[in-house]
């Protein structure tokens, strides 16, 4: 029975996460914490194996349909893997309360992050990447006209903020789209699809990077991610699906409200009430 | 670029396709025998890779799920091996392959940092 719930929470996150251009981390995480009752450490642990499996999959789209760009996700991911590596590292030294109010914080910035997409729909901004990419999975589009790699700006700041993205990752278990987007995006000069698709792309490699120390500090516990992992890819097939169908702007709404309202109950968490 | 990156891009895709594919193929088998065995759940402990693929012969539930695992966990690492020999071979693109050498040495670290716990 517990299986079933956990796939649920796979599909939930899985699904929404496509839908509303968030990696599942954000659901999982909470889901895994507060309702299940498990230690953070093996929910950042299981949230990495799930992100994988998002990644992978939709990888396989942005790739074959060229709206990646490989090379500026390899040398990007120079900094996420190195980053990663120290998140996890560090995750491993830190106590609970610290992670639930680090969470907290990182919940916090992305229902805000999310309402000001609500606030200004039509303009393009760039956290609200993910969804457009995501709507136009099917449409014909390869790497934006004009862009090229060698017109990428910022290549050494780049490369740091991609190491900190790989920090958040590692340590709590999340894609960091959240970092990567907007540095591509606003910072490097990339065209915003490229941007969203390119960072989709390194999720996997990074989130393995940080998943691999979890593994092996035995965090990853089968019974827990296998549900989980399953219920993200069938529920990753069905978001992206939707998302070309159905507005998203109430859904937004309601998943502001819950970010911060969970946000609340996780820093209560973590200041030992 | 789009043209050229042509090799790159269908080898990595395809790796990702098959490692994603034979991933979710043994969780989902691991986790149906669980189900249909009523394996205990206090022999569901966490494998290691050489248990997990022993036991993944013999069929054991839990030991599949854990291969599942980590051939998810393989798969990003193996399209990175994959864009360092297309980057080597098909493009003669020495500066990206050697970025791609980087990534890898530094995914391959995480496997040797000392555990923490």
């Amino acid at each position: 029975m517990t299986e079933f719930f956990l796939f649920m929470t796979g599909l939930l996150a899985g699904s929404f996460g496509a839908l509303l251009g968030l990696g599942g981390g954000v659901i999982v995480i909470p889901v895994l914490t507060m309702l299940f009752n498990l230690p953070i450490h093996t929910a950042i642990g299981v949230s990495l194996i799930g992100v994988i499996a998002t990644s992978t999959g939709a990888a396989v789209v942005y790739v074959r349909e060229g709206k990646a760009d490989i090379r500026l996700g390899m040398l990007l991911e120079l900094g996420t893997t190195a980053g990663a590596i120290l998140g996890a590292v560090t995750a491993g030294m830190v106590s609970s309360k610290a992670l639930y109010l680090l969470f907290a914080i990182l919940l916090l910035y992305n229902s805000y992050s999310m309402y000001r997409k609500t606030e200004d729909t039509g303009a393009v901004s760039p956290g609200d990447a993910s969804r457009p990419v995501a709507a136009s999975a099917t449409d014909n589009y390869s790497v934006e006209d004009g862009y090229s790699l060698d017109k990428v700006r910022n290549v050494p700041r780049g490369l740091f903020f991609s190491l900190l993205a790989g920090v958040m990752s590692g340590l709590l278990g999340v894609g960091g789209g959240l970092i990567k987007i907007p540095v591509m995006y606003l910072l490097m000069g990339v065209p915003l699809k490229v941007a969203a698709a390119t960072s989709n792309f390194m999720i996997g490699v990074t989130a393995t990077a940080g998943a691999v120390i979890y593994y092996l500090n035995g965090d990853i516990s089968p019974l827990v991610a296998v549900p989980v992992a399953l219920g993200v890819f069938a529920g990753a097939m069905a978001g992206s699906w939707a998302n070309a169908r159905i507005s998203t702007g109430l859904l937004k709404k309601i998943f502001v409200a819950v970010f911060v309202y969970v946000a609340v109950q996780m820093a209560l968490k973590g200041l030992g009430s | 670029m789009n043209r050229d990156g042509m090799n790159v891009n269908r080898i990595i895709a395809n790796i990702l396709r098959l490692g994603s594919v034979i991933s979710a193929i043994l969780m989902l088998a691991g986790l149906f025998l669980f189900l249909v065995k009523g394996y205990p759940q206090q022999e569901a402990h966490i494998l290691g890779f050489p248990q997990a693929l022993a036991g993944s012969l013999a069929l054991e539930p839990v030991a599949l799920m854990t291969l599942g695992i980590v051939i998810l966990l393989l798969t990003p690492l193996l399209r990175v091996v994959g864009a360092f020999f297309a980057f080597l071979l098909f493009e003669k693109d020495w500066k990206y392959a050697l970025i791609s050498l980087g990534v890898l040495l530094i995914l391959s670290a995480s496997l040797f940092v000392p555990g923490v716990r």
